[in-house]
């Protein structure tokens, strides 16, 4: 699969064009995985995400032979996909329940490796759906959410493969949870009547 | 009026502004902002204490779990049997998304009556939720109208779970309801219309409904229609106040939402007329736009915000002789004819993507319908030109929803095939389908199937070749089908180099995969024609001969096809016999078949080029009534045709006709489409030929100069099609005079790009360049004449490409005489003066055999 090594080799380079094409070759993997995880669990409705993430990177680097210029690169790629993953997933999920489950997570998962806590719970695909939005105006600050939400990288990774600063990346990730924070809990109908 | 995106930036930058300050410098900066605009200092200050409360818990890095507890909704304890108060459960009706519905009975001291009571499920107990629970009685409360049903009463229940009682509805959905009483066209219109009624009173109390589908509105035994479930309803705000507020909630059922429902946007009455929209569809045609049924919900989204819902009549197969009976119509055919004209219409603006061009309201819509039942002319067709303009500019953006849509689809397929799943068939027939759906919306975005047009499709098609290279050694065969229909849009979108490489890659795996004849011969025939188009004549050929050898010489795809091949030869007797052939085989397709129209535009082409103009005349005019018949006014295909009459026209009846005719087709195409458009470039340049030979030049100028702009702006300055326009510009002003410079600009700008261009399409370089030789000797400056025909890129050109004869004669006369004009055969000139070493070169190039040896005409030579 030297082709993906050539893709990526282009979006390192800054060619953004690549990056569907990067994508057709990388999704089916991490769908996939996603899917065997469920199984994994007995069905439990459970992804995790940065798990996902380190099993593709293994089954692309390990049995593909694709030639990642290093973690970061990789996750830096994976994350977008993850969230298409975890999206297309929650969907087809809800398509299955016929209109039914809306699935919870917490948009600032405040401690590792432990459950959302349940004061602050918000609609997952809303969360994209609102990222979306935000992405129109801000894309840097809401690539760094994608990052930080969709996979296993650090402040300073993510400074690093963004191209800027642990300082900026911190300020960008301050407006960017405020604005989704504010955004995902307003009620649909607002009080001042616009 | 700024835009959310603006609004954010805004925030954005203040936001960082006040995180370098203290409490007290941050309240001022608060001030300063209020003063601008009070809410966005509001939404600052919300941001900022939304920020602090956030931050004494630094945020981790991961994703971490995406988890949920499936089974607390069964845990409500709700089950039939239950009693609270004077309400007993009887049955579950329903489980949407918000919660559960069950019949129940309700018992007074001397009264039962039948309820509906609707239970919000308690895992979704959060504030925004109980919220719309309290908004959804208020609204209920709120509407009385025979056609909604009505609410009785609402609260919770002793543990807490809130509830609304509804009268209870016995009744059957709407669309099975006139399937089983088989009712006519006019009759469901006449039902629909009661809908409508419900659905304004709905909206004249500022109410939108927001999930209007057939499961919603059902049929009572006497015939009176009940609009269920405000589910989702949402007041509209205050009296008067048209703007809308945005939607958080994804409680929609998908299938049934408007596009920008999915998309987050304003919820207004236009979702509601787009739902109206799918219903009158559903209850047309018997399905929705689109068969959501085998989609992935990321399909729907897409289709539902990028796709043009197709026809109703283009629905209707000829298997559906059920729906028509259903219909109280003997046949498919008369199904198809009640779908079609005014009530196509009707439903295409109901289903317009952007809500402003939708019905403003329901009272609008029923007035169409009225009219529709009565037989007069609607108010429709204006605005669906102006859709058809705006469908056309946006192509780009369609495109990129279509990328996304094909990825899926070969993601899908790819990874089915990987996984040596069962499932295969199913999901290669979905991923067809999808292609299918993709191919027309090419289709519908460049009607003049100009080659280069589409940037974003090259992108798209080359991001699906490699999930598709994937699936050639494992499974052929639907590799040959993906690839094939793939090639199919890159042939459509001008492509045509890869589409050869494609399809032929195709007919090998669908000769790996021994597939039967017929499909083989298509890929063949694919195949042939991709290579005409890209110039390979002998490919085409052979492709073709090994077509007939499998016995499918007599459909008309192969005639059409060699008739093709033949007019790319100038060999218009056996191009017309072929075409003829293939046109006479498609007189029973309807006017929207791709062989049918494209036999007859072929046709008359050969015709022209064979001096039979009036014939070529009469077959596009009689094309042009067939495609009336059924076709709306200003669709592409008319526009094609009109199109190729005007130069038809011009040589059989002369240019004085064409140029009122070519006045009208501008200004239609300026209407439909736009005036930067390839579309409205080839109408100019044929006004501006037509002008120019009535002897009206300056004006004809004028036409080609926009013709000319139209083509750089639509298919870039490169595009063969722009080059030649700019040729016949420089031409033109050469003729008229006065406008020198203009014209030695566009010869040059003509050489330059097209030298660089030349390695991939064959262009007449030489031509051009002679051309513009001439012009440089007729204003007495042989010596720029010499140095233009003695250049590197000139000598290689004549030297090694095959030319015609005619063009290497004129380029050997041009040669001397400028070599004579500038003074090499002089001897008595200081050698400072002599044009060197163009002299030298212009006798070695008179010397060469290349010039003086015979030349014949060459297929490839233009």
């Amino acid at each position: 699969m030297s082709s993906i090594t050539e893709l990526l080799d282009r979006w390192r380079r800054g060619d953004r064009s690549v990056e569907d094409a990067l994508a057709s070759d990388v999704y089916p993997v991490l769908r996939e995985l996603a899917r065997a995880q469920v199984r994994r669990h007995g069905g439990a409705l459970t992804l995790r995400a940065t798990e996902l993430a380190n099993e593709a990177y293994e089954r692309l680097h390990g049995q593909q032979g694709v030639n990642w210029q290093n973690r970061a690169h990789f996750h830096a790629i994976a994350a977008t996909l993850m969230r298409r993953v975890v999206v297309d997933y929650l969907r087809e999920r809800q398509a299955e329940k016929r209109g039914g489950d809306q699935l919870f997570i917490a948009l600032d998962d405040m401690n590792q490796r432990e459950a959302p806590s349940q004061g602050d719970q918000v609609d997952w695909l809303a969360v994209d759906q609102a990222l979306t939005e935000f992405a129109q105006a801000a894309p840097e600050a809401a690539r760094v959410v994608e990052l930080r939400l969709f996979s296993g990288l650090t402040k300073e990774e993510i400074a690093e493969v963004c191209g800027s600063s642990r300082a900026t990346v911190g300020r960008q990730w301050r407006f960017a949870r405020a604005w989704l924070a504010e955004r995902l809990d307003v009620v649909p109908n607002d009080d001042d009547g616009g | 009026m700024t835009t959310a995106a603006e609004r954010i930036r805004r925030l954005g930058e203040l936001f960082d502004e006040a995180l370098d300050l203290d409490p007290v410098a941050r309240e001022a900066l608060l001030q300063r902002c209020r003063a601008e605009d009070t809410r966005l200092a509001d939404e600052l200050a919300r941001l900022i204490e939304r920020d602090q409360s956030l931050l004494g818990s630094e945020p981790r890095t991961a994703l971490g779990l995406v988890e949920t507890s499936l089974d607390a909704r069964e845990c409500d304890g709700l089950a039939p049997g239950m009693r609270f108060g004077v309400y007993t459960l009887e049955q579950e009706i329903g489980r949407g998304g918000m919660g559960r519905v069950f019949r129940a009975t309700r018992s007074g001291p001397d009264f039962q009556q039948e309820v509906a009571i609707k239970f919000v499920r308690r895992d979704l107990l959060h504030p925004a939720l109980l919220r719309r629970f309290s908004t959804e009685r208020a609204i209920l409360a709120a509407l009385d109208h025979p056609g909604i049903s009505r609410l009785i009463d609402a609260n919770t229940t002793p543990d807490g779970t809130p509830y609304v009682v509804m009268e209870f509805v016995r009744g059957q959905a709407i669309d099975d309801w006139a399937d089983a009483r088989m009712l006519g066209i006019a009759e469901r219109l006449g039902l629909f219309r009661k809908v409508l009624a419900a659905v304004a009173h709905a909206h004249r109390n500022l109410v939108v409904h927001r999930d209007i589908k057939a499961s919603n509105v059902l049929v009572t035994d006497d015939g009176e229609i009940r609009l269920l479930d405000f589910g989702i309803a949402k007041p509209l705000g205050r009296l008067g106040d048209v703007k809308a507020t945005q939607t958080m909630d994804r409680f929609l059922t998908p299938s049934s939402a408007a596009p920008e429902q999915l998309a987050g946007g304003p919820i207004t009455v236009a979702c509601d007329i787009h739902a109206l929209g799918m219903l009158l569809y559903e209850l047309l045609a018997g399905r929705l736009p689109f068969a959501f049924a085998h989609m992935t919900p990321g399909e729907i989204e897409t289709a539902i915000r990028q796709l043009p819902p197709p026809p109703m009549a283009s629905r209707i197969g000829d298997g559906d002789g059920v729906l028509a009976q259903a219909r109280s119509l003997s046949g498919v055919r008369e199904l198809r004819e009640a779908l079609r004209g005014d009530l196509e219409h009707v439903v295409q603006r109901c289903l317009r993507k952007l809500p402003v061009e939708r019905y403003g309201t329901v009272d609008q819509l029923d007035h169409d319908l009225d009219c529709v039942l009565k037989d007069q002319p609607i108010h429709e067709r204006h605005s669906d030109r102006w859709y058809r303009w705006r469908k056309f500019v946006s192509r780009h953006r369609v495109a990129s929803g279509l990328a996304m849509l094909l990825f899926v689809t070969i993601a899908v397929a790819v990874a089915a095939i990987l996984r040596q799943n069962v499932a295969i068939t199913h999901e290669r027939d979905r991923a067809q389908r999808a292609v299918g759906l993709l191919k027309n919306a090419f289709a519908a975005a460049n009607p003049t199937g100009i080659t280069g047009a589409n940037v974003t499709a090259r992108e798209v098609l080359e991001a699906a070749r490699p999930a598709l290279e994937a699936t050639f050694d494992t499974q052929p065969d639907v590799y040959a089908d993906l690839a094939g229909t793939l090639a199919e849009v890159e042939l459509a979108v001008g492509l045509s180099p890869q589409a050869s490489t494609l399809a032929a890659r195709a007919v090998s795996a669908a000769e790996n995969a021994r597939l039967e004849p017929a499909s083989l011969g298509t890929l063949l025939i694919l195949e042939a024609r991709a290579r005409l188009a890209a110039g390979d004549y002998s490919g085409a050929e052979s492709g073709l001969n090994r077509a007939a050898a499998l016995g499918i010489s007599a459909t008309p795809e192969w005639q059409l096809a060699q008739g093709m091949l033949y007019s790319h030869r100038s060999q218009s007797r056996e191009a017309i016999q072929h075409l003829e052939k293939a046109v006479r085989e498609t007189s029973d397709r309807r006017p929207s078949d791709d062989t049918a129209n494209f036999a007859r535009l072929q046709l008359a082409a050969a015709l022209r080029a064979a001096d039979r103009s009036e014939e070529a005349l009469a077959l596009l005019d009689q094309t042009l009534a067939w495609q009336s018949s059924s076709l709306s006014s200003d669709h592409p295909r008319l526009t094609q045709v009109r199109l190729s009459r005007l130069d038809v026209l011009r040589r059989a009846r002369g240019a004085a006709a064409t140029v009122p005719e070519a006045r009208k087709v501008v200004a239609e195409v300026d209407r439909i489409y736009s005036p930067n458009s390839t579309v409205s470039a080839l109408a100019r340049n044929s006004l501006g030929v037509a002008l120019n030979e009535v002897g009206q030049r300056e004006e004809g100028v004028q036409a080609i100069r926009e013709s000319l702009s139209a083509w750089r702006n639509s298919v870039g300055s490169d595009h063969p099609n722009t080059l030649r326009t700019a040729f016949n510009l420089a031409q033109h002003l050469t003729d008229i005079g006065g406008s020198d410079d203009e014209a030695e600009a566009l010869y040059r700008e003509v050489l330059r790009r097209g030298e660089r261009t030349n390695e991939e399409v064959r262009m007449p370089i030489v031509f051009w360049r002679n051309h513009f030789a001439r012009f440089l000797l007729g204003r007495q400056r042989p010596t720029d004449a010499l140095t233009l025909l003695t250049s590197a890129e000139s000598v290689r050109e004549v030297a090694v490409r095959p030319i015609k004869a005619s063009h290497l004669s004129t380029y050997v006369t041009l040669l001397r005489e400028a070599a004579a004009a500038a003074g090499c055969n002089t001897k008595v000139l200081p050698a400072s003066l002599l044009p060197d070493p163009s002299c030298d070169r212009a006798t070695e190039i008179l010397a060469s055999p290349v010039v003086s040896a015979p030349v014949t005409d060459s297929d490839n030579a233009g």
